[in-house]
């Protein structure tokens, strides 16, 4: 059978950000909350809104980190931060690495060891328990995708990267607000909402039988092709706005069916290149050579996004997808974003045994991973 | 001599290092089923009507009440094999099909680096007996690895299994109900199938309709489930647990163990061991 649970609360509404914040934080009980805040936050000058947002019975800390993905080493010492400061609840604000962050010093400050300890791939999932402080996710970018997953992908202090898996780590509360996004340059509106989008797809043509994430994913693919060339060329267009941050909330709420190839690969890239990578840029590239490779496992299931994306019958999925890429301006190739082909073999194989991998329609070994960074690159 | 060098009970099931080097009777289990080979001669293992190769990099997943026999090919040296038993209402949260019961989409799976690294670890957990609580977090993912595989595409073509209907006579109904209520006594098959009020051919060729096995395995399955239970919950006589399953002698219930299990009763439950932790 399929578990379907649609289970978090969540805010969406412009400007909601200082009226829900203030009754959930009463709501959950949190009057000395850790913020965590991912790089950029501050420079954009929301993180200065959600500090002043706050409710005058409120004590809130601040931890930033400036790294673009969540680590074990800032877990620590934000873990250390929050029992110095007897904080009593997390906020997760920015972008995937602020929310991730926020769910894995949960996960650290409620059951302490090693992050490794409770990764999936290391039989931890059983490990965590409802036992982890509560957590509100506010996504300051219209993409990440992880505002509603009870999933942490967190680098550890040895390496990898490595997936903490449970429903206790989903966020008790989401506040979507759309005007968080407002000022986001182009590059980065053009990058998170290529990930918002390929949550989507990768979700729909997903193995796993999930009538309502399959909705959901269409939908979502629906309001992002309307309106992510808008919103990249002009920053200001709140429709676009709001309907960019509805494209990755629908991402974020079906990638519980699974996704696929293109996050195999981007997640093995993001923890083998040195300084990172802009995640939804790399889906961007991969997007077109994975939709190609799973065409004989899922062509039907291609005619019914061309159908939400208005296309005519005769054209291309995979090469529509590139022309779009093309035309909000993002890197056509990995090795324009740095990749090397000296990173390709050791990514290819963690991608082979990446999580997304499982539920892509067709079964993909390291060497079909080789092949599809290769003429990616 | 086949031999067992690790059993584990826990509520995800069972897990059971097998040592094999002769081939078992048809039987079918009530679990989701996988047989991953760790070393070892190759073999193989029919499911339903096909064979499916048993060697290095293989692996096969059954579903429950899919009937199946291990076949080996080598009588000389037996072939090493992690095998699960997982309770279907333990892996409920991570199926993502449509059907019930860990039904999985294809029999053969290929043993990934990712799978085999996870077998390796349970293989040495069971053996090392050191942690138990890692045992059902690393089966969990090897399940799900498993299962998840066993629904994408390959290019040799999807073989999906199909999937057994529910059952709908009440007649067949009536019969398993007495079959699972009168394990414990000696059963005849021929007295179910009057009692359920039906003659002997047409009771076996509507049960196979319904259930998908015959009803012998059926009972068989019923009988190991009982055994198993008996030798590893109690300290009864494996002579008493025979004779209560309805076996004339102790020899002929150990017949009976090592043709569906591969090994002896005493053998079994001497390495059964309790996982802890859910």
């Amino acid at each position: 059978m399929s578990l379907i649970s649609y289970v978090t609360k969540i805010h969406f509404a412009e400007n909601v950000l200082e009226d829900a914040l203030e009754g959930e934080l009463e709501l959950l009980g949190i009057t000395r909350p850790l913020v965590v805040s991912d790089n950029g936050e501050r420079r954009r000058g929301v993180l200065e809104r959600l500090v002043h947002g706050m409710p005058r019975w409120v004590d809130a800390t601040l931890y930033e980190t400036s790294a673009c993905r969540a680590t074990e080493e800032a877990c620590s010492e934000a873990a250390a931060l929050y029992a110095e400061a007897g904080a009593d609840g997390l906020i997760g604000f920015g972008g995937a690495a602020a929310i991730n962050l926020a769910k894995a010093i949960g996960l650290r400050v409620s059951h302490g060891g090693p992050l490794r300890h409770y990764a999936g791939m290391e039989g931890g999932r059983p490990r965590i328990r409802d036992v982890n402080p509560p957590v509100i996710a506010i996504p300051t970018i219209a993409g990440s995708c992880s505002e509603t997953v009870g999933v942490a992908v967190v680098s550890l202090a040895d390496g990898p990267n490595v997936s903490l898996v449970s429903p206790y780590l989903t966020p008790r509360v989401v506040i979507c607000d759309p005007t968080l996004t407002l000022d986001l340059p182009a590059t980065q509106t053009a990058g998170a909402g290529m990930d918002a989008l390929t949550h989507c797809m990768e979700t729909y043509i997903a193995t796993a039988y999930n009538p309502p994430a399959d909705g959901i994913a269409r939908d979502g693919l629906r309001r992002a092709i309307g309106h992510l060339e808008r919103a990249v060329a002009d920053g200001n267009d709140l429709a676009a706005r709001r309907e960019m941050m509805a494209a990755a909330l629908n991402g974020a709420l079906a990638s519980q069916k699974g996704l696929g190839g293109v996050h195999a690969m981007s997640h093995a890239l993001g923890g083998v290149v040195a300084g990172g990578l802009d995640h939804g840029a790399v889906n961007a590239v991969l997007l077109p050579y994975v939709l190609a490779f799973n065409a004989p496992a899922v062509a039907s299931r291609y005619e019914e996004i061309k159908r939400e994306f208005s296309l005519p019958a005769g054209v291309d999925l995979a090469d529509a997808i590139s022309r779009l890429r093309e035309r909000i301006a993002l890197p056509a190739s990995l090795r324009e974003m740095g990749v090397a082909r000296g990173d390709l073999e050791q990514a290819a194989t963690l991608a082979a045994s990446d999580y997304a991998n499982r539920t892509n329609p067709r079964h993909a070994d390291a060497d079909d991973y080789f092949t599809l960074l290769e003429a990616a690159l | 001599m086949s031999t067992a060098l690790a059993v584990h009970h826990g509520p995800f099931g069972r897990v059971a290092l097998y040592n094999l080097d002769r081939s078992l009777a048809l039987h079918a289990h009530r679990e989701g089923h996988l047989i991953i080979h760790i070393q070892g001669p190759p073999a193989s293992i029919r499911i339903d009507e096909d064979i499916f190769p048993l060697s290095g990099g293989q692996a096969v997943a059954i579903s429950p009440w899919q009937p199946h026999n291990y076949m080996s090919l080598d009588s000389e040296e037996p072939s090493l094999f992690l095998t699960l038993y997982i309770k279907p209402f333990w892996f409920l949260e991570a199926s993502r099909q449509a059907n019930a019961s860990l039904r999985f989409g294809r029999s053969q799976i290929d043993v990934t680096e990712q799978i085999f690294r996870l077998s390796f670890q349970v293989a040495s957990a069971m053996l090392e007996d050191a942690d138990d609580s890692f045992i059902a977090g690393y089966l969990y993912e090897l399940t799900q690895a498993c299962f998840d595989q066993s629904w994408q595409w390959v290019a040799e073509g999807a073989t999906f299994t199909r999937c057994a209907p529910p059952v709908r006579d009440f007649r067949v109904r009536n019969s398993v109900k007495l079959m699972q209520h009168r394990v414990s006594e000696r059963i005849v098959l021929d007295k179910i199938a009057r009692e359920s009020g039906l003659s002997r051919p047409h009771f076996y060729k509507l049960f196979r309709q319904q259930v998908g096995i015959t009803p012998n395995i059926y009972l068989n399955t019923l009988r190991m489930e009982s055994a198993i239970d008996r030798l590893t919950t109690t300290s009864d006589a494996v002579t008493d647990i025979g004779l209560d399953l309805g076996f004339s002698s102790q020899a002929s219930f150990t017949r009976f163990f090592i043709a569906n299990a591969g090994i002896a009763p005493s053998d079994y439950r001497r390495v059964v061991h309790f996982a802890g932790l859910a």
